[in-house]
């Protein structure tokens, strides 16, 4: 193991330290510092480079800081700022990966635009990163930022670059240029887009990956075969006509600035039996929907819709749906305490209810007042709507979480499930979860749907509920979605689509559908929201 | 209620084998290039001294390959021999596979069967690779075979094997294959000189030769495995040429 002179102090570095080998040097990590420690010293950046490099400046860029000599006086490498837990970028490049992350497209269009933003910081630095690889960019462990590593093969203030990947090689350039940069961006942030190497896909002749961009064959050519799970369709349109500009007309130049996610249309892959179908569309993006009774009302930041006719204002911020006489009306906790009943066209009611930790399902309401469980109910009254509530369960109400339609006691060692419906509540001893965190269910014709966290596990698990007891599967999605046809069968939705199951009959079916967000109850029909419209999933056999 | 569903996995036939192979089919999976990863263990009668070694050997390398960055690029599929091979479980993401459920997996008895078992797992690497590729995904290959002895079982011959190599290198659908023969237990001269002609006989690229079995020593190949699928999988795309590690 290497001794190395640090800022005037000597370290005798341990194999516990030792963090990565590259071809040029080792890595090393103790504290908040990395020491890169060149194998032939006659490597290591010149003085003026890594002086340069520090004056680039920014958080995200992991610049050389001091220089590290070996107990004979000979520079050996320098230390930089250590990056804890980040990951390279390439991991988020899997569409199963950003999925099991509850990575969106807005996500990735922040990393992408703070990448970008990066790359323009450099160059007004008068740098070039040239080696702009998947691997040379770090994502933190919340995915929320960026930052640029391996900055000392840079080429700056006169000093050549050292490294370059084939994966992001101009081959149209025979010199390096803020050109060549953009394009290695345009490489990475279309994988982060599409899940896919603009330049991969299959090409009926034409197969390696340097002929395939030396010949600008990418993924838009209409001879290429793409992989199901690319997503051509999600990225930006500007875009889109950049990537098109570089990847099959060979033009060069800067990203465009705007950065707004496309919305993902929906789409039944190939050889399913899902039909998607477009309800309706408003003129702004869709916050939230209800539907029963075979009518549908859906909301967004300026008012409450029928369908595609505006009946009144936008529910108040923290008020939930809630099954009314008229149809639909919104109930919340108010100023001073007590809820509010806000009535579809808009007329605002107080009432002295206590009650905490509401849940909207399926037209009802539950809560916790005071140690008890409670579902409150709408009447109209002497020509007036009132609010009522009545107890649906006593079972430590403090110890219990409340979801949809269902809620979890967690006491003494014992965990009870409580099914509530319209003014009943069913409470079922289930030992299988004891110690496991719940972190979502639902309920609904007579099936439930817990996600939980078992002891020390990592990753998910997917436990339903049904008349033949616990069954349980682990699951990337940290959310419970359940959908129960009036036909009884069950929907529920996983990372490839959806999972169909009659709970009184044995075996599975499963349906691939390409399905961007999570499933809406559509008054027992499956559906979901994208941006300004409302669409209706439709099953056949 | 939900059971695992058999139509996750698609089973296939290999030509010139009494053995298939199973894999995941493509609509699932969720990315747009793999790595696939073939294992196949030697579970004859004399493995049973160091079965759960072996056990925790998978195990190890199936913990140390999720938490690779492209642990979302890579696919496994284990198989076991003795007279005759037995899918453990066909290719599917390496995300899906748990460590947990490698213990008490393997079942040993009867004679070591190994060319039928290389020939099986190079011929499904490029066989499923094939198909990945032809969906428009690109995909490359390892391949180990881990044995304690020689082949006294198959229905192969060793030339079979090779033809199953040379294919797979030769098709231009995966872009590379590695195949590594691992000798376990190699204690006499005379089987680690049969175990290297074998290799060389096969066409394998390498063979690794530990004259051991215990706890340290397998907890070492794990990393082997582990390392060099990783290298792998970095090579996929990056258009580098492929590289075993140093054991």
């Amino acid at each position: 193991m290497p001794t190395i002179r640090w800022r005037g102090r000597t370290l005798d570095l341990r194999p516990a330290d030792f963090v990565a080998q590259g071809g040029q040097a080792s890595v090393y990590a103790r504290a908040d510092h990395a020491f890169k420690i060149f194998t032939d010293p006659g490597q290591v950046p010149h003085p003026d480079k890594l002086v340069a490099l520090r004056r680039v400046g920014h958080r995200g860029i992991v610049a050389p800081e001091d220089d590290l000599w070996d107990p004979s006086g000979q520079r050996v490498g320098f230390s930089m700022r250590l990056l804890s837990d980040h990951r390279p970028l390439v991991q988020l490049f899997p569409p199963s990966y950003r999925q099991r992350n509850q990575l969106d497209s807005r996500g990735i269009g922040e990393r992408i635009g703070e990448l970008r933003g990066l790359v323009e910081h450099a160059h007004a630095a008068g740098a070039l990163v040239v080696d702009l690889n998947e691997l040379n960019v770090l994502v933190a462990p919340d995915h929320r930022s960026l930052a640029l590593i391996d900055v000392d093969s840079w080429a700056i203030a006169g000093f050549p670059a050292t490294a370059l990947a084939e994966s992001i090689r101009d081959r149209h350039s025979t010199d390096f240029s803020t050109d060549t940069d953009w394009f290695a961006f345009a490489i990475i942030s279309f994988q982060l887009f599409t899940g896919i190497h603009p330049f991969r896909g299959r090409h009926p002749t034409v197969r390696s990956l340097d002929d395939r961009m030396s010949q600008n064959l990418s993924v838009f050519h209409p001879d290429v075969v793409v992989p199901p799970m690319a997503d051509l369709d999600g990225m930006p349109g500007p875009w889109r006509d950049w990537y098109e500009s570089l990847f099959v007309y060979g033009e060069r130049g800067a990203p465009p600035s705007e950065l707004k996610p496309a919305p993902r249309r929906p789409r039944a892959l190939p050889g399913t039996t899902v039909e998607v179908h477009g309800l309706f569309t408003l003129a702004e993006p869709i916050l939230g929907l209800a539907s029963w009774e075979g009518r549908t009302w859906a909301w967004t930041a300026s008012g409450l819709y029928e369908e595609r006719r505006r009946i009144g204002p936008p529910p108040h911020p923290g008020f939930l749906p809630l099954r009314s006489p008229d149809g639909i009306a919104f109930v919340g906790p108010i100023d001073g305490g007590g809820l509010g009943i806000q009535h579809a066209a808009g007329a605002m009611h107080p009432t002295e209810l206590q009650v905490g930790a509401l849940v909207a399902h399926e037209g009802m309401l539950h809560g916790r007042a005071g140690e008890s469980l409670v579902e409150l109910q709408l009447h109209r009254f002497a020509g007036q709507l009132r609010l009522t509530q009545r107890v649906t369960s006593r079972l430590s109400a403090r110890a219990t979480r409340l979801y949809r339609g269902v809620a979890v006691t967690d006491v003494l060692g014992s965990v009870w499930v409580t099914r509530l419906g319209a003014g009943t509540a069913q409470q079922l001893r289930v030992p299988e979860l004891v110690g496991h965190r719940v972190v979502d269910g639902v309920h609904s014709g007579g099936v439930t749907v817990l996600v939980s966290q078992a002891p020390g596990a990592s990753e998910w698990t997917r436990h339903i509920l049904g008349p033949d007891g616990l069954d349980s599967t682990p699951t990337p999605i940290p959310a419970a979605e359940l959908i129960v046809l009036p036909t009884g069968v069950a929907i529920v939705r996983t990372p490839t689509g959806l999972e169909l199951f009659a709970p009184a009959r044995p075996g599975t079916r499963r349906v691939d559908v390409d399905l961007p967000t999570e499933l809406v109850d559509l008054g027992g029909r499956p559906g979901f929201i994208l941006d300004d419209t409302a669409y209706r999933l439709a099953l056949r056999r | 209620m939900p059971i695992f569903d058999p139509t996750d996995l698609s089973s296939r036939i290999l030509t010139g084998s009494h053995y298939g192979y199973s894999g995941t089919r493509i609509g699932r999976l969720g990315a747009s290039e793999y790595t696939l990863v073939a294992i196949a263990a030697d579970v004859s009668g004399s493995v049973h001294a160091f079965k759960a070694e072996i056990e925790a050997c998978i195990q190890e390398t199936v913990r140390a390959c999720r938490q690779a960055p492209r642990a979302d690029n890579l696919m496994l599929r284990l198989v076991e021999f003795d007279d005759s091979l037995n899918e453990l479980h066909g290719f599917k993401p390496l995300i899906e596979c748990k460590p947990a459920d490698y213990a008490g997996l393997l079942n040993v008895g009867g004679c070591t069967a190994l060319y039928d078992a290389a020939h099986n797992a190079v011929a499904s690497v490029s066989d499923y690779g094939r198909d990945l590729v032809d969906n428009g995904l690109s995909a490359n290959a390892i391949v180990f075979v881990i044995t304690d002895g020689g082949d006294n079982a198959s229905t192969l011959t060793p030339q079979s094997v090779r033809e199953a190599v040379d294919e797979a290198i030769t098709d231009e659908s995966i872009e590379s294959v590695i195949t590594v023969l691992v000798g376990v237990n190699v204690r006499s001269p005379q089987l680690a000189q049969a175990l290297m002609d074998v290799s060389a006989a096969v066409g394998f690229d390498h063979y690794l030769e530990l004259d051991r079995a215990d706890a340290t020593t397998l907890a070492r190949l794990a990393d082997f495995l582990s390392r060099s699928i990783a290298a792998q999988s970095q090579v996929l795309g990056s258009g580098g040429a492929s590289q075993v590690l140093s054991f």
